[in-house]
């Protein structure tokens, strides 16, 4: 029998064969496949890693084999196929402050207590001898039986820098608490409310007494009082509304009552140029600003006062200086041009006598009220009142041995702490005045008294004089050259000199009068 | 002719009657007040309204605006034939701006009076009673 392929079994063989090829071609090209992919898969690690920066670590925990990507050089300056690749090195890495902490968490992670996920965030310690922070994660990809991790994988992130940014905004808050300015932000929430503060240093409480909790969270307005509110919310609202600056300066109360003066401005704020929903305030105290500015303009109203009375009384003076002055010079200018007789020369040159003596008064009056303005401080004394008086009356003796006033006087402040010719000065002047407008027809009454009121001295001089028409002279009264009666031997200038010889010791002048009834003065001065 | 010169002042006073009497002018009665309300009362009690007023400003009791302001209220039909003449040492220009507001004020002189501004006065506004 001859042996011959049976042309079945050959077409079995190709076909067999064929499958074979075409088996053997495929399981090359899986491979290939599967070798590409990897390569695929490679890539695109290395692009999360770049991306993240983090450095990634395999833990074998039963081998005690722990392997660390290439990144472990770029971030920390260890090469990962150098080290020692086991949990010790990298424990020994890790700050000894932090290090205890670290190793009993993770192994309790890996005794299967923990969480689902460890991390913890500690310094570790880099090739070049420095730390760097580092937030590490990791998961476990094998648990036996009980649960304990056989295998696990995690991240190394470096966070220095959040760290570093972390701190720094620290001591920013640090910063911004201790400033003396009230610092806060206002955000925008909706438009139905006043923005909200969203932050307030704590200077709020230094500056105002304010406790900040109570106004954090809370629309600007209600943390203003409600007299700030009625003067000047429509103004804050409009401000508000369109994204404008607002300030105000005003006299607060705080909660301990003291007074104190602020500036309070709060203004928009942009974001990378554009329009936000954030407000920056500010409060600071210009308390001392203020009472500076206010004092300013106190010295300077008294200034103008000072400049309008110079100049009244530069005009007065030069009145009172010319008008002897004409008179001389008229009289001598007739008696030259016109040949008098002799009766007339005695007449002209008691006309000349007359002025002389009124211009040499004049100059007297005047060289005393200069001397009172120029004085900024007076020197006092203790004086006795009464002694003063006695003194006075001796003086005038003359005029009071003929005229015979009854004074009578009640001290109940027997001593005063004032100067001593200018309070000679005015008693003086008072008790002349009285005798000169004395009523013909009447004894001279004169009552001084002395006694204490509301923590003032208060010395009271009354008389039954021909007294002052007040009502059409109250302006006049105490003015320079102001007469109120037809006497040829006044000049107008005694209670104007009273009435600075008064005020130049810090006292004050008023006065009461009846036109034939009386006068009464009042003199208060500082105890 | 009358003058009526108002004046605290005796001494100018009595050199104003001086001046007015060198001048020697016939008819010349000259009267002398020692303030505003004086001047008024004389003015009221006599009946005589004086073709020429001297007026001092700074008197007692009434000064010589107040008199002008009262004078103005005055009915007298020889009134506008009347002028006055402020006369003052002043040199405050506040009041002699306020000179300006009054119609009957025709100047304002300072002291000392001279015959020869007298007799210019007398020339000027005076004629009528003259001729």
């Amino acid at each position: 029998m001859e042996f011959e392929f049976h042309p079945l079994l050959i077409i079995i063989l190709i076909i067999f064969i064929i499958t074979l090829l075409f088996l053997l071609y495929n399981e090359s090209t899986d491979h290939q496949k599967k070798i590409r992919n990897k390569n695929k898969k490679i890539k695109r690690y290395k692009l999360i890693e770049e991306i993240t920066g983090n450095t990634f670590w395999e833990w074998d925990i039963k081998k005690n084999h722990l392997v660390f990507n290439r990144l472990l050089k770029r971030e920390y300056g260890y090469n990962p196929k150098k080290i020692n690749q086991n949990i010790e090195w990298w424990l020994e890495r890790i700050h000894p402050e932090d290090s205890v902490d670290v190793s009993i968490d993770l192994y309790k992670f890996v005794a299967g207590k923990g969480e689902a996920t460890w991390f913890y965030e500690y310094r570790f310690l880099c090739a070049d001898g420095s730390y760097k922070h580092v937030l590490d994660r990791g998961q476990a990809i094998l648990r036996d039986k009980n649960g304990s991790v056989l295998k696990m994988i995690g991240t190394m992130q470096d966070v220095s820098v959040i760290k570093l940014e972390e701190e720094r905004l620290k001591q920013l808050d640090k910063a911004i608490n201790q400033s003396r300015e009230v610092k806060f932000v206002l955000e925008n929430i909706d438009d139905d409310t006043l923005p909200t503060i969203i932050y307030i240093n704590d200077s709020i409480t230094n500056l105002l007494g304010i406790n900040k909790k109570n106004i954090v969270d809370k629309p600007i307005d209600e943390a203003l009082s409600d007299r700030l509110k009625e003067k000047y919310l429509p103004k804050l609202k409009l401000a508000i509304a369109r994204k404008m600056e607002f300030s105000f300066e005003e006299n607060v109360y705080t909660t301990d009552g003291d007074s104190i003066w602020i500036n309070f401005t709060i203004y928009p704020i942009e974001i990378s140029g554009e329009e936000s929903d954030f407000w920056i305030g500010i409060i600071y105290d210009i308390t001392n600003q203020k009472l500076r500015q206010l004092e300013n303009e106190s010295l300077i109203k008294e200034l103008i006062v000072k400049n309008n009375e110079l100049r009244h009384f530069s005009y007065i003076t030069s009145h009172n200086l010319r008008a002897p002055i004409a008179n001389l010079k008229g009289i001598i200018q007739l008696m030259l041009q016109y040949d008098p007789s002799k009766e007339e020369v005695i007449e002209y040159l008691n006309a000349l006598d007359s002025s002389t003596n009124l211009l040499n008064e004049t100059i007297e009056d005047l060289m005393k009220v200069i001397i009172i303005k120029d004085k900024l401080t007076v020197e006092k004394e203790l004086l006795s009142i009464e002694d003063i008086i006695n003194q006075i009356v001796k003086q005038l003796s003359i005029s009071i041995s003929e005229i015979e006033p009854d004074i009578t006087t009640k001290f109940e402040v027997k001593i005063l702490n004032l100067n001593k010719s200018y309070f000679e000065s005015i008693m003086l002047n008072l008790i002349s005045n009285s005798l000169k407008y004395r009523k013909l027809d009447q004894t001279l009454h004169i009552t001084i008294n002395t006694f204490l009121k509301e923590n003032q001295i208060v010395l009271e001089f009354e008389d039954n004089g021909i007294g002052i028409d007040l009502e059409r002279n109250k302006d006049k009264i105490f003015g320079l050259y102001q007469k109120f009666h037809n006497r040829s031997d006044s000049k107008g200038m005694g209670l104007y000199i009273i009435k600075n010889q008064v005020e130049a010791m810090n006292g004050t002048i008023t006065v009461e009068s009846k036109e034939n009834i009386g006068t009464k003065f009042t003199l208060t001065f500082n105890p | 002719m009358h003058i009526l010169y108002i004046d605290d002042d005796t001494i100018a006073s009595f050199f104003f009657k001086k001046v007015c009497s060198v001048i020697n002018r016939n008819n010349l009665v000259i009267n002398i007040a020692k303030n505003g309300k004086e001047a008024l009362d004389f003015i009221k009690k006599t009946d005589v309204m004086p073709e020429l007023l001297f007026v001092d400003l700074n008197m007692p009791i009434m000064d010589g605006w107040q008199f002008l302001d009262h004078f103005k209220e005055i009915n007298n039909q020889q009134k506008e034939k009347s002028v006055a003449v402020i006369v003052s040492s002043t040199l405050n220009p506040e009041e002699i701006d306020k000179a300006k507001e009054y119609n009957n004020v025709v100047k304002f002189i300072s002291k000392p009076i001279t015959t020869e501004l007298v007799e210019d006065l007398l020339n000027k506004y005076c004629k009528a009673s003259n001729a």
